[in-house]
Formats: structure tokens, sequence, C-alpha cells
């Protein structure tokens, strides 16, 4: 075989396996990087990060030129932003500074700029976005509902259900129940009153407690997610304690405070000072200093009770016992 | 192999003996240090643009090394010293594949001189250098395999204008090739996909891919290089050097 025939062979030979090796890697590029799909395929040469960090630079010094922002300048800065996003899909920054930019003149496109990032597979996973998003969409219509205008209620929802999925996301803050909380008493009622809101988280712990129930033999969470049920009646105890303070004699409010002690409480000596129980053999408040009613003590020595039977004189206090047993 | 690696010496002999290439070489880390200054104008990003300024410079000088196979080889050509190797016991063959060599090599150390830079400058400024920085480097440096292939190809069939032009036009565009993936005969055979050594945004992202991707790029860039390296044979071959 003369030089000529041994490179066309060689050629033709290493083409081909080049070609069936390239698929291959492409593959398995795809499969290590998702979000691949999602970049701007523009010849520039593989240089799209890059590009992307030029404007970025150039969308902050944009802004920074901008006292306020009107109506072209915001639709400018989606502009801006989507192109960063379309070049480089996992710049985590833009997607959470941009629509914090954005949010006061052009909540929506902030809002669209937020939901490219949540369909991002780790970007998504940032219990800020949902945060942010359910923020926006909920501030515009607290304006209206000061302003007496009225109310697009889907947003009051989708904020809420933003809120909701901020909870579930895995490092969320605490703060994010209380906006959670917010949002569904601001759907309930159109006054959105600590009243309503109070309503609103007794609703809720109730449906909590029927998913539990419902789903016994499952290691459910209950509609409170990842957070501790505990927090969550500790926030409704200080809310009806606030209510109580501040309108004592609220038409509904002493039947709703009752309702809520019962329900978190039940079957329980209650401090009607503190809205909590007390221990047993407790005369007076702690926190108040005023009488409470005893419980848990024998009924012949009036010693705390450690069982059915008084220990110090041997009295039957079954009843009592199982009472306070709870 | 003795004549093949004279005549690669030859080539990476006399441009890394350039002073001009360190000095741009130093001019690429001064880079990659201004670049790390950016806080305020980046919003505390500038690690990311420190890193995709090295990988660029390193892309840039990875072509420049390439492209001055074009020059040489029709240097050689126009000024007969191709003649006078091939007059001695070297084919055709063995000339540009030797050639290709050179290249290569210049190309390896030039964009292994701006990674290790680019390596101390980071460690120094941020305390520590991920792998994944590493290894997006290192396909950077591979990705020089199929470059000077390029270059080889249109230096044998056209004028050094022409193939410089086409060399830089082809690496430019072979970086947005799988847009044609789904090609099965065209795709990384003949035209080649230089994204596969693109891992440039995983890398400022943190996001890791294995030893094994790079050491299957390697084996593509060397069966394609072979391969496209072999079809300028045929061509060298049937050139009137006259």
């Amino acid at each position: 075989m003369d030089s000529n025939k041994k490179l066309i062979v060689t050629f033709i030979c290493c083409f081909v396996i080049a070609g069936v090796l390239a698929i291959k890697l492409n593959r398995v590029q795809h499969q290590v990087s998702p979000t691949r799909k999602l970049v701007d395929n523009l010849p520039v040469a593989g240089s799209q990060k890059l590009l992307a960090d030029i404007q970025w630079m150039q969308f902050i010094q944009y802004i920074g030129r901008q006292k306020t922002l009107d109506k072209s300048s915001a639709a400018n800065v989606e502009k801006r932003l989507n192109n960063i996003i379309d070049l480089d899909p996992d710049f985590a920054k833009v997607y959470y500074d941009g629509a914090l930019v954005l949010m006061n003149d052009n909540p929506d496109g902030a809002l669209k700029v937020l939901e490219k990032g949540m369909l991002h597979p780790i970007i998504g996973r940032n219990w800020r976005l949902y945060m942010l998003a359910g923020h926006i969409l909920i501030q515009g219509e607290r304006a209206n509902r000061h302003a007496h205008l009225p109310i697009n209620y889907n947003r009051v929802k989708r904020a809420a259900l933003y809120f909701k999925k901020a909870m579930n996301c895995a490092d969320s803050q605490n703060y994010v129940v209380n906006q959670w909380l917010q949002a569904e008493a601001f759907n309930a009622s159109e006054t959105a009153s600590h009243l309503t809101q109070l309503q609103t988280m007794l609703r809720l712990y109730k449906k909590h407690l029927t998913d539990m129930q419902d789903n016994e033999n499952e290691m459910s969470t209950g509609i409170f997610g990842k957070y501790d049920t505990q927090e969550f009646i500790d926030k409704m105890i200080s809310e009806a304690l606030e209510l109580r303070q501040e309108s004592e004699n609220q038409k509904g409010l002493k039947a709703l405070l009752d309702e809520v002690v019962l329900t978190v409480f039940p079957n329980q000596e209650i401090d009607p000072y503190t809205l909590r129980p007390y221990p047993a053999g407790f005369r007076f408040s702690p926190q108040t200093g005023k009488p409470l009613k005893v419980h848990g003590v024998c009924k012949h020595c009036g010693r705390v009770l450690k069982g059915p039977f008084c220990w110090y004189d041997g009295t039957d206090n079954v009843a009592e016992w199982n009472k306070s047993k709870h | 192999m003795d004549e093949v690696n004279a005549i690669a010496e030859g080539v990476w002999g006399r441009i890394l003996r350039m002073k001009i290439l360190y000095f741009l070489i130093g001019c690429a880390w001064l880079h990659i240090i201004l670049s790390s200054q950016y806080e305020a104008l980046m919003l505390k990003e500038q690690k990311m643009l420190m890193a995709d300024m090295s990988f660029f410079l390193a892309g840039l000088g990875a072509v420049l090394s390439v492209l001055t196979l074009t020059f040489d080889l029709s240097k050689d050509l126009r000024q007969g010293t191709a003649i006078a190797y091939l007059s001695k016991s070297v084919s055709r063959t063995q000339y540009i594949f030797g050639k290709f060599l050179g290249t290569v090599w210049v190309g390896v150390v030039v964009t292994v001189l701006i990674a290790i830079g680019f390596f101390m400058i980071h460690n120094a400024t941020y305390g520590s250098l991920p792998v994944v920085m590493v290894k997006a480097h290192l396909l950077i440096i591979i990705s020089v395999l199929p470059m000077a292939a390029i270059a080889l190809f249109f230096s044998t069939i056209l004028s050094e204008a022409a193939a410089a032009v086409l060399t830089v036009a082809t690496i430019w565009m072979a970086y947005s090739a799988n847009a044609i993936s789904s090609v099965s005969m065209l795709y990384g055979g003949i035209v080649p996909d230089l994204s596969l050594f693109n891992m440039r945004m995983e890398a400022v992202h943190g996001t890791q891919f294995g030893w094994s991707y790079i050491g299957l790029a390697f084996i593509w860039s060397v069966v394609y290089s072979v391969g496209l390296v072999s079809l300028s044979g045929i061509f060298f071959n049937k050139r009137d050097l006259g």
C-alpha cells in the first residue's frame, strides 16, 4: 500500500471514530451541565461567559447612571437582564439582584426574571427567589388596599404559593412563615386584621392536625413542611396575646381565643394570662403573679401528685391524676 | 522519528526563543491580576471575571500559537527551506507532522504558562484553587491539538493569508458546532466541535466534571488531529512545491 492510500485509510478511520466519540462527549457534557442547552449559541468562540460578565458590568453602570427608572428604562433593564441570563443561565446574582432593581418600576418584568431563575435546576432551590416573588406580588395589592382600590386576589394567592415554596426550600429563614401567614390572612379577608390573621392561623393549624391524622402511618410533616409545629404554636399564642392586648372588647375575640387554646392545648389547665398550660401544683402565675386554679394535687393533703395515689397519704386520686396527665 | 523531532524542534525552538512571546504572556498575567480588582464593577463577582479572563486569554494564546503554523509553512515553501528538508531523507508526511508537533508544543507551552500564572494569582488572591479550574484549563491546553491540525490543513492547501483567515474563522465557528450535534456523519468527524473543550462556565460556577471527560476529550482530539493531519498529508503530497 503506498503512502497516500495509508493516509486515506487513516483519515477515514479517524474521522469515523472522532464522529462517534464527539457525540458521546457531547452527551456527557450535557449530562454534567444540564443548563448548557439554555446558553445562547452565539458565534462568540465560546466566550459567552466572559460576555455575560462584561454585560453585567455594563448593567451595573447603567443602573448607576439612572436617577429613577421610567417605563422605557425599566424595559431596557429587563432586556439587559434577559441578555445576561441567556449568555450565562448559571449567573445566580442576576436573577435576585436584577429583580430587586426592577421590582418597583416593572414588577411584572421582575417576576419574569425570578421565574426564569425558579426554572433553573440549582438556582431554583434558592428560597430568596420565591420570597422576593411573593413580596413583589403582594406589595402592590397591599398598596391597593391602603388606597381603597380593587385588589387582585389571584396575585395574593400566587404570593402565598411562592411564600409556601420559600418555606419548603432547604435553608429558608423563619420569617418566611410570617410572610406566608400574612398572605394567607390577606387572601382570607379584605381587611387582613390581626383577628383574621389569627383565624387563618387557627384554620391552618386545624388543617395541619387533620393532615397528620390522615397520614398517621406515613412520615408526614403536615402543612408546615420542615418547620417545627411548636414554633407555629408559639407564633399563634403570641398573636392571640397581642390581639387581646390591642382590642379586648372586640366582638368574637373571646370565643376565638378559647377556640385557639382548646385546639392547641386540649384537656389542659391554661393560665388565662399567658394562654399557656402551667404545671401541677402552681397556685399563682409565675409571669403575672395572679392566682391560678390548682390542678394535679392530692384532694386530701394538697401535695403534687406523682401517681394515681398520693405519695404522702395514699389517698385515691385516680380521676385528678388522669385529668392532669394530659 | 528523529527527522520529525528535528523539524518539530526547529519550529518550537525558534518560536519559544522569541522574547515577545514572554512579554505577551506577562501581559496576560497582568490582565488576570487586574481583573481581580474589579470588585466594585462586578458587585463582588470579580473572582468569576478573573477566571473567565484567564480562560479567554489561554484560548487566545492557543489560537495565536497555532496561527504561526500557517505563516511558518508558507514561509518555508517560499524560501525553499521545505525543499531543502524534503531533498534529504524526510518524507512530505513526516515534514508536515513535524511542523504540526512543533506548533502543538508551542501552543501547549503558551497555554500552560498562562494557566500556571492564573493558578498562582488565584491562590495568592483567594488562598485556594478549585480543581475544576485546573480541569477547565487542561481542556484548553488539549484543544491546541485540533486547532493546530486545522491550521496545518489550511496551510497545506492555501496561501498564508487565506490559510490564517480560514483557520481563525474555522476555530471561531467550531465553538458553535454543537448546534449540528444531531448530524451524526458531519458532527465531530468532519466538522470539529471545540465547544467540547469549553467547560469555562462550569468551572466558574463550580460545576464538577470528571477526569474521564478530560480523558475522552483528549482521545477525541488525538484521533481528530491524526485524521486531519492525514488529510493534510494527502493534499501536501499532491502539491507542487517547485
